[in-house]
């Protein structure tokens, strides 16, 4: 008897509840926007360094989200379309292709469409030849054009290390940046101010 | 070493005269008895950040408690409705937190209106491109939700830019304004939607509100008997003075009129170029807008003196402009204990003597016969960071208290010294509860509190006092509370008044706590201080 009292009392009260948001629910109902946790990525302005990234971003609780990615490095199809500015040899002209790894943990300010601030890492293997690793603080923001296409654009500073077997620098060649461009050297650095374009699909 | 004894010595010696005579005045009178409850049980639904008491009887004391919860990458707030039972000191309690029912939901306010608690929500609905604002009511002496929660406001941001996330609700004069911004290309907007008490709309505005280039920014919101509703907007020509250089800033009072499109503007200007450092906006029941505050010299930060305006409603003309300066003996009352090897003229004669110290008032308050006084406390913070390891330091000091006729002229000015020097989640015991009495007598509750350095840490060492200034502005002093170990818990915010003038005071000895080992002092504690006169 009290056991069906306490599930009859229980099932009013779900009911009285759901009742109770569903009065609201035509004014909360985005399109699945808020709750959307998980966006499918690829990075335009790395598709014109001829890197092919695959990205996937999961939002957690209270803005909290991390972006993971692998890549192709596709020196051997096309040439990077963009230059460094002040690059003074040729351009990246003897890279070997290899893949590329992506990890960013990141903070939105409030949920996916709004300003993010987060830490992109970058690594980058060219073949036997050449290695690098970058990472910047960057700030970002994100744009749900519709339910499931995502724009995001961030930019920032850091830092990019290079490291070369044959001790020739391939990957910027900044005359400007790195003081000693033609002494061999296997280790190099620079500050870096890079641009991020990504395009995504929300799930 | 012993050279290092006795400097330790002669420090402690010296720590203990200046608060011992902080708390020394001719009009002492023995301590008052205060009944502790016992100690509430260990709050179990995240760590205390505050309590509201709504109401008490003889049962009963009903409060809103607001506790967070760390979570991997910030924290949460948890909104709770808090029945406690006088008789057993046990209690119940009701999640009152909106995003609990749904995670879209975000709180904006919540409060007593017409007996019923209510708790206010937005959501940003960026699909449809609107702002919705709900509200939801609660039984609050039952702990029982009426289950109504519906959309009262609802904003179509189609062409406003982008909606600024530091929207309010306030209630004043028994209605409620909602103020919400935007942003484009041009500047910043401002909204306003007015509600009466049931919530329904009575009228709304969607204006730019700029008195003057620069960067505007406005508070102190305050709706006439008209509906109509009046700000404060301070103008700064620079962004880096921006809540820097209120010398390079000038103030003004904005009328939002209900039945027309723009708000009207009157600049707050003193004669001989003296700047208004802060200042209070309220309305009269003659429906005359009421501008209170204090001065500094150009220059300077330092206040030297007190103002008023009185404008005629809808800011068609300044009926009054006042001011006062304060005199040497009122600037200098209290530094002889505070500034021992100081000389205090010296003090109240240099140019700026308060440089970094804020004000912070509280709301002007209205007698029945039209006069009305205002509190301003000096108030100071910083943090700083040694060795990875942070503290803020909190000065909770002077209070200035302000007393004027219906016309806005001076009655009196006193000045209570008081020190509240408190370290970290300590800052909770700063501060001051105020109350008016039957014969106009304003009382003041506040701790005279300091940290004491030790060779480990710190320790804080407090006495609770009660000052009362009578309508002419004379003093009597209550040490209500000497054991430190006590006082150091007493929050003044907490206090409440019953309806047959008794006081509930709060211990929270939350304020020990040290993160992250915060489940040992989760609790409260009431006491009763049943009032003699």
């Amino acid at each position: 008897m009290i056991r069906r009292l306490c599930i009859s009392l229980f099932l009013i009260n779900a009911l009285v509840s759901f009742s109770q948001v569903s009065n609201i629910s035509t004014y909360l109902d985005d399109g699945g926007r808020t709750e959307a946790s998980d966006i499918i990525k690829s990075d335009f302005s790395e598709i014109i360094q001829a890197n092919i990234p695959i990205i996937w971003e999961h939002k957690f609780h209270s803005g909290f989200a991390l972006q993971g990615g692998i890549g192709l490095l596709v020196n051997h199809l096309y040439k990077p379309i963009i230059k460094p500015v002040f690059a003074s040899a040729d351009f990246k002209s003897d890279l070997q292709s290899g893949f590329s790894l992506y990890l960013q943990p990141l903070y939105y300010y409030t949920g996916f469409e709004s300003l993010h601030v987060g830490i992109p890492i970058h690594f980058k293997q060219y073949g036997n030849m050449a290695s690098s690793f970058e990472f910047n603080l960057g700030i970002g923001k994100q744009w749900l054009l519709s339910r499931h296409l995502a724009v995001d654009i961030e930019t920032g500073v850091g830092m990019n290390f290079e490291y070369s077997l044959d001790k020739k620098s391939y990957i910027y060649n900044l005359d400007i940046i790195d003081p000693h461009p033609d002494i061999a050297n296997s280790f190099r650095s620079r500050i870096i101010f890079p641009i991020s374009i990504k395009v995504g699909y929300v799930l | 070493m012993k050279l290092f004894k006795i400097l330790f010595l002669l420090l402690l010696l010296l720590n203990t005269s200046i608060f011992y005579a902080q708390i020394q005045t001719p009009n002492s009178i023995s301590n008052p008895d205060i009944k502790w409850d016992l100690t509430q049980k260990k709050f179990p639904e995240g760590f205390i950040s505050s309590v509201k008491i709504l109401k008490s009887d003889n049962d009963y004391i009903y409060y809103y408690l607001k506790s967070f919860k760390v979570l991997i990458m910030g924290f949460n707030y948890n909104h709770f409705l808090v029945k406690y039972d006088r008789k057993t000191c046990d209690y119940a309690f009701l999640d009152i937190t909106p995003s609990k029912k749904n995670k879209k939901l975000e709180i904006l306010t919540a409060d007593t209106l017409d007996n019923k608690f209510h708790v206010y929500s937005y959501f940003h609905n960026k699909k449809l491109k609107k702002l919705f604002v709900f509200d939801e009511s609660f039984d609050y002496q039952t702990l029982k939700p009426y289950n109504d929660i519906n959309k009262f406001c609802e904003i179509d941001l189609t062409e406003k830019g982008s909606l600024l996330e530091n929207m309010f609700l306030v209630s004043d004069n028994n209605k409620l304004l909602f103020r919400y911004s935007c942003e484009d290309v041009k500047g910043k907007y401002y909204g306003l939607e007015v509600f009466n008490k049931k919530l329904e709309r009575e009228w709304g505005s969607f204006n730019m509100a700029k008195t003057e280039n620069g960067y505007n920014y406005e508070s102190d919101y305050k709706i006439d008997n008209n509906g109509n509703v009046y700000a404060i907007q301070r103008n700064y020509e620079r962004k880096s003075d921006i809540y820097k250089h209120y010398d390079r800033s000038r103030v003004w009072v904005v009328c939002y009129l209900k039945d027309a499109s723009e708000p009207v503007s009157t600049a707050l200007i003193l004669k001989n170029d003296l700047f208004i450092t802060a200042e209070r906006l309220a309305i009269n029941t003659k429906n005359q807008v009421v501008i209170a505050g204090l001065y500094a010299q150009p220059g300077t930060e330092s206040a030297v003196g007190g103002f008023s305006f009185v404008l005629e409603p809808n800011l068609t003309k300044i009926s009054s402009v006042q001011t006062n300066e304060f005199t040497k003996q009122l600037l200098a009352k209290g530094l002889d204990s505070k500034k021992m090897n100081e000389d205090t003229k010296k003090i109240v004669e240099k140019k700026d003597f308060e440089k970094n110290f804020g004000y912070r008032f509280n709301d002007i308050y209205f007698r029945k016969d039209g006069c009305f006084d205002l509190v301003a406390e000096k108030y100071y913070s910083v943090t700083v960071t040694y060795k990875n390891s942070s503290t803020t330091y909190y000065y909770f000091d002077d209070l200035l208290v302000l007393n004027f006729n219906a016309d806005g002229s001076f009655k009196w000015i006193q000045k209570i010294p008081k020190y509240e020097y408190v370290i970290d989640m300590y800052s909770d015991i700063g501060g001051y509860y105020l109350y008016h009495d039957k014969n106009d007598g304003m009382n003041f509750i506040f701790n005279i509190a300091n940290y004491v350095p030790q060779f480990i840490g710190y320790k804080h060492k407090s006495s609770t006092v009660k000052l009362r200034l009578d309508k002419e502005g004379n003093e009597s002093f209550n040490e209500m509370i000497s054991d430190s170990e006590i006082s150091c818990t007493i929050v003044p915010d907490y206090i409440y008044l019953e309806n047959n003038d008794n006081l509930i005071i709060t211990r929270a000895n939350t304020v020990k706590t040290i993160m992250p080992f915060m489940d040992k002092y989760n609790n409260i504690m009431f006491g009763l201080l049943k009032q003699r006169n």
